[in-house]
């Protein structure tokens, strides 16, 4: 580029000659031409020159700005231009959303910030990021705001106008990026030098192609950003998958195993195996149906599909939807229901809540001893209800306490045959949610473990 | 008559195994979980090993490399049962000269008494 340049000065001084030898008609009305005298006016010389600088310097720009590859680059091409020779802080500034005149940005993010070596701040900073937020309020689309000198400027306020001058700055210009017609952020320019307004229109040519690499780049990291988006939810589907087939397999693996034992030939099953068989058979069925359903109830989840209708509902009723099932799944264990009987009623859908309460009691009964207390209590809390089931089971290790409300999930301390596929308590998470609530683990130790959910009381 | 080791954590396929097993003449035990299973490798190697891939605590794979270094336990044929593809397409991408076979669940009375024959 460098040789480039002097072989165009030296290109400059011969056209400069020939040029003095025209009539001065022909040449431009600044070119003084002098009787007899072929040198060219050193005021025209240096003229061109410099005009040629500035086109050569625009054009280096242009091109590092057409090459730049990550925002950086960007800020390198721009500082490179002899219009930003005195800046002591560039920044470019997105929004959180393109802005349109009744939707002003709330937020913006910085997406690249130089600041000059002797420039004292940090980079990273509230304060002007507040500053530049404050003045982001004076912009207007398709227009450089220039504040010649922050000194006297009547726009800025005390606390502004302190903040913007840790950087030496004289002048400041705020210009819009505008891309595509999306205006998408800013560019903040410090100068330590007062500003010449007749540089505005040459920076403003700078920044619109700032503002097109920029968006170029933008629009990549999004597409990227959505491509691994969609590979992660592909693997996560996938996994899914691959759990949804081992879970339905396993009950599956006892029904087929013992419908072809009965059939086989060589061997006479007495009457009471025969029947041993096919209750085994019975059950696994019944569990491979409780697996079909609870996968049902998942996806409907997942899918924002579950129905849930809510209607003002006592605790107590509730209950009792769920007596009959809840004694079964106790029926090892002892089960002690203590609600207050002026408990407020609750907004939700009392069959869906309890669905929650069998999936909670079911899982108390899974893993605590025969014999011990699965206990169901209330209160009323503020605006919600508070339920607790507790359990008198081996508790939840500290590790597994996150993860117990993931689908699939299964704590390895807890595995010790097969109790489920995972699902009961994501189920209740998702349940829960819609209606408003909220569900954890309140404790769980050796001693046993207690899982407490809100719902809302009802507001008539 | 030959004794058959069986290694699963479900119950009823554990039993499923066992008694289809026990009606053809074979000694069989059967546990739960890959650390009693490798108790009873070590005090009285059976003839075959029926194991379960997915178990609480030591995994079946765990258990074969466990096994493949013990010069006590490193002849006994192994066939594999499991409910998860992967788990098994993971199997095949490993070198374990003990596994004869690998069952996919479910497997049928008939296949898994033709797969313990074809191994002895």
């Amino acid at each position: 580029m460098q040789r480039n340049l002097t072989q165009a000065l030296q290109e400059i001084d011969r056209l400069a000659q020939a040029l003095s030898g025209l009539p001065s008609t022909l040449g431009r009305a600044d070119i003084q031409k002098t009787e007899g005298d072929h040198q060219p006016d050193s005021r025209t010389k240096a003229a061109l020159v410099s005009m040629l600088e500035e086109a050569w310097d625009v054009h280096e720009s242009h091109a590092a700005l057409g090459s730049a590859r990550i925002p950086d680059d960007v800020l390198q091409a721009l500082l490179r231009n002899q219009y930003f020779q005195s800046a002591s802080r560039v920044a470019v500034k997105i929004f959180d959303h393109p802005w349109e005149d009744m939707h002003p940005p709330r937020k913006m993010t910085i997406l690249a910030e130089w600041i000059r070596d002797s420039a004292p701040g940090n980079p990273v900073d509230a304060e002007l990021d507040f500053a530049d937020y404050v003045l982001s309020t004076l912009l207007l689309r398709d227009e450089v705001l220039l504040i010649e000198d922050v000194n006297q400027d009547e726009r800025l306020n005390e606390e502004v106008r302190r903040f913007i001058k840790r950087f030496e700055t004289r002048s400041l210009a705020l210009c819009p990026l505008i891309a595509s017609d999306l205006w998408f952020g800013m560019l903040v320019i410090h100068f330590s030098e007062t500003l010449d307004p007749h540089n505005l229109p040459g920076i403003q040519n700078l920044v619109s192609q700032a503002a097109a690499a920029i968006y170029t780049m933008l629009l990549l990291k999004a597409e990227t950003r959505a491509r691994k988006q969609a590979e992660e939810a592909n693997e996560l589907r996938l996994k899914l998958l691959a759990t949804i087939s081992h879970e339905l397999r396993t009950p599956l693996s006892s029904i087929k195993g013992f419908a072809t034992t009965l059939l086989a030939d060589d061997v006479e099953w007495d009457q009471e195996s025969q029947r041993d068989f096919i209750e085994t058979i019975n059950q696994e069925a019944d569990k491979l149906t409780e697996l079909v359903e609870q996968l049902l109830n998942y996806s409907r989840l997942e899918s924002g599909m579950l129905k849930v209708k809510s209607e003002k509902a006592s605790l107590d009723q509730i209950i009792n939807t769920a007596e009959a099932q809840l004694e079964i799944l106790t029926a090892d264990h002892k089960l002690k229901v203590a609600v207050p009987k002026d408990l407020p009623p609750v907004n939700a859908d009392p069959r869906r809540i309890a669905q929650v309460l069998t999936n909670l009691v079911n899982n108390a009964g899974k893993y605590a001893p025969p014999q011990t207390l699965i206990a169901i209590s209330a209160e009323a809390a503020d605006q919600h209800i508070r339920v607790d089931v507790s359990d008198q089971g081996p508790g939840i290790k500290p590790e597994d306490q996150l993860h117990i409300f993931e689908a699939f999930f299964r704590s390895e301390a807890l595995r010790t045959g097969r109790k489920g596929a995972g699902l009961g308590l994501a189920i209740c998470r998702g349940i829960i949610d819609i209606h408003g609530g909220r569900i954890w683990i309140k404790e769980s130790s050796e001693s046993g473990t207690t899982i407490s959910f809100t719902l809302p009381v009802y507001e008539e | 008559m030959s004794g058959v080791l069986i290694i699963e954590d479900d119950a009823n396929i554990r039993k499923f195994a066992a008694v289809n097993l026990q009606a053809r003449g074979y000694e069989v035990t059967a546990v739960d979980n890959a650390e009693d299973g490798l108790e009873h490798l070590r005090r009285q190697p059976p003839d075959i090993l029926l194991l379960d891939l997915k178990l609480p605590g030591m995994s079946g794979v765990d258990l074969l490399k466990l096994i493949g270094f013990q010069p006590e336990t490193e002849h006994i044929p192994v066939i594999v049962m499991s409910a998860s593809e992967n788990a098994i397409e993971d199997l095949r991408n490993e070198d374990f000269p003990q596994v004869v076979d690998m069952l996919m669940k479910p497997v049928s009375a008939s296949c898994l008494l033709e797969a313990i024959a074809d191994a002895l």
